[in-house]
């Protein structure tokens, strides 16, 4: 009996699959057979009890297969919604391998050219290496983030600070990036832009910001980002001069992942997913971020409530 | 000397491809991106071009296409050096004309040599 009731236990499935319980295809197809069996019952008995004249009985025989046909497209969309849940899945497993392997791939392949000089590394060498661990543990990183976010169980801990305060301080950090390709970097605060929020959050949001639009930036271009308060909100807005985005581009932006001509492109350099997270976090501290498209270039923002 | 275009975004890859193949004796010129890369391949017109498919500004299936559109281009070797190994990505690209592709999390960096030799020959 246990057995039995292990396979039918579509109220655990229907919880991991993130679907009611009512919309699993198990539950509607046993609802199915249930109603089946009444429809059949019913439609023999009632108009033998009642004496219903055969326009009667059928109209109630077509009124119990309405039902029933009802019944069966409701199971035919719950199964779509299962194999649209299976192939979203393998395409998360996709593009998760892939920003995994890129960064190990680069490493080892430096290896192996190291070990064709000999050995003998120089101060290049190093910095590439330590990029290359860096491009690792941050592909890492994002895996490990998008997954504690949906799953609500990381950056609990709140505290007070200042958003423009926090931009310098990753600005610093990608100094190198900025310089190498000789981009003009400006930072302009007006009026109090304090949050209470996960301060690590919030740090790897912008950062991730910074990065795509140091990254689709060309050389010598300029950097803008503002920091600004309204109405009991604090609004943080980046502006690139960069290659922008397309079109047909912009609509999934924010999606775990989408799909357009180039998009996979997106997707697998981190913007897709990192965007993701980005509005994973930003939606968890009751903000709003978007994207505003520009003659050249592109504008993120987003904004949070003001500390109180 | 044959000279080989490298138009990959990772500075890591570039480095490590790079030294091999100009110890090898090729001359290797880098492109960062894939307009960088339609742009020298039509002035420096190289005996192969190695692309990466993911790239900035114009990714490696639009190359191709370009590469293929133009005259000047169009008979240059691509062979193409990615980590998408989904089969759709794949068949585009054989449908683009390359001669070869290789997924890179399959090949040492010597096997890859061994291929962009094989393909000159």
């Amino acid at each position: 009996m246990k057995k039995i009731l292990e396979k039918i236990s579509f109220f655990s499935e229907a919880k991991r699959l993130g679907i009611p319980f009512w919309q699993h295809p198990q539950f509607l197809f046993l609802v199915f057979g249930i109603l089946i069996s009444f429809a059949a019952i019913f439609a023999f008995w009632i108009p033998q009890k009642y004496l219903l004249s055969p326009e009667d009985s059928a109209l109630l025989s077509f009124s119990v297969t309405g039902i029933l046909f009802f019944f069966a497209f409701l199971i035919t969309k719950s199964l779509e919604k299962l194999l649209k849940f299976n192939q979203l899945k393998n395409e998360i497993l996709n593009i998760l391998a892939h920003n995994l392997s890129s960064p190990v791939v680069s490493l080892k392949w430096l290896l192996e050219s190291l070990e064709k000089k000999g050995g003998k590394l120089d101060s290049d060498d190093f910095e590439m290496f330590k990029r290359g661990v860096k491009n690792l543990e941050e592909a890492i990183d994002k895996v490990i983030l998008v997954t504690g976010l949906e799953k609500m169980t990381i950056g609990k801990r709140k505290e007070n600070f200042s958003i423009s305060k926090v931009t310098e301080e990753l600005v610093s950090d990608l100094k190198k990036e900025i310089e190498e390709k000789k981009l003009k970097l400006k930072i302009e605060k007006w009026g109090d832009d304090e949050i209470f929020e996960n301060k690590k959050l919030i740090s790897w949001l912008i950062k991730n910001l910074l990065r795509n639009a140091i990254s689709y930036s060309l050389p010598e271009n300029r950097i803008f980002i503002k920091t600004f308060d309204k109405k009991n909100r604090v609004f943080f807005k980046i502006e690139d001069e960069g290659v922008g985005i397309r079109p047909e581009e912009r609509k999934g932006l924010f999606q775990k992942f989408f799909r357009g001509e180039s998009s996979l492109k997106y997707q697998i350099k981190g913007m897709g997913l990192g965007l993701y997270a980005s509005k994973l976090i930003i939606e968890r501290a009751k903000g709003k971020i978007g994207y505003l498209p520009k003659e050249k270039g592109s504008i993120f923002w987003f904004s949070l409530p003001k500390r109180q | 000397m044959k000279k080989i275009l490298f138009v990959e975004d990772d500075n890591i890859l570039q480095k490590a491809v790079g030294e091999i193949l100009k110890k090898e004796g090729f001359e290797v010129i880098s492109a960062f991106d894939g307009i960088g890369g339609l742009e020298l391949s039509k002035r420096e017109k190289p005996d192969l071009i190695l692309l990466d498919l993911i790239l900035p500004r114009l990714d490696g299936f639009s190359l191709l296409k370009e590469l293929r559109e133009k005259p000047e281009t169009v008979n240059i070797p691509v062979l193409v050096l990615t980590n998408l190994e989904d089969l759709e990505s794949l068949q585009r690209v054989v449908e683009l004309g390359v001669k070869d592709y290789l997924v890179k999390s399959e090949y040492s960096l010597e096997e890859v040599v061994k291929k962009i030799k094989e393909t000159l020959k």
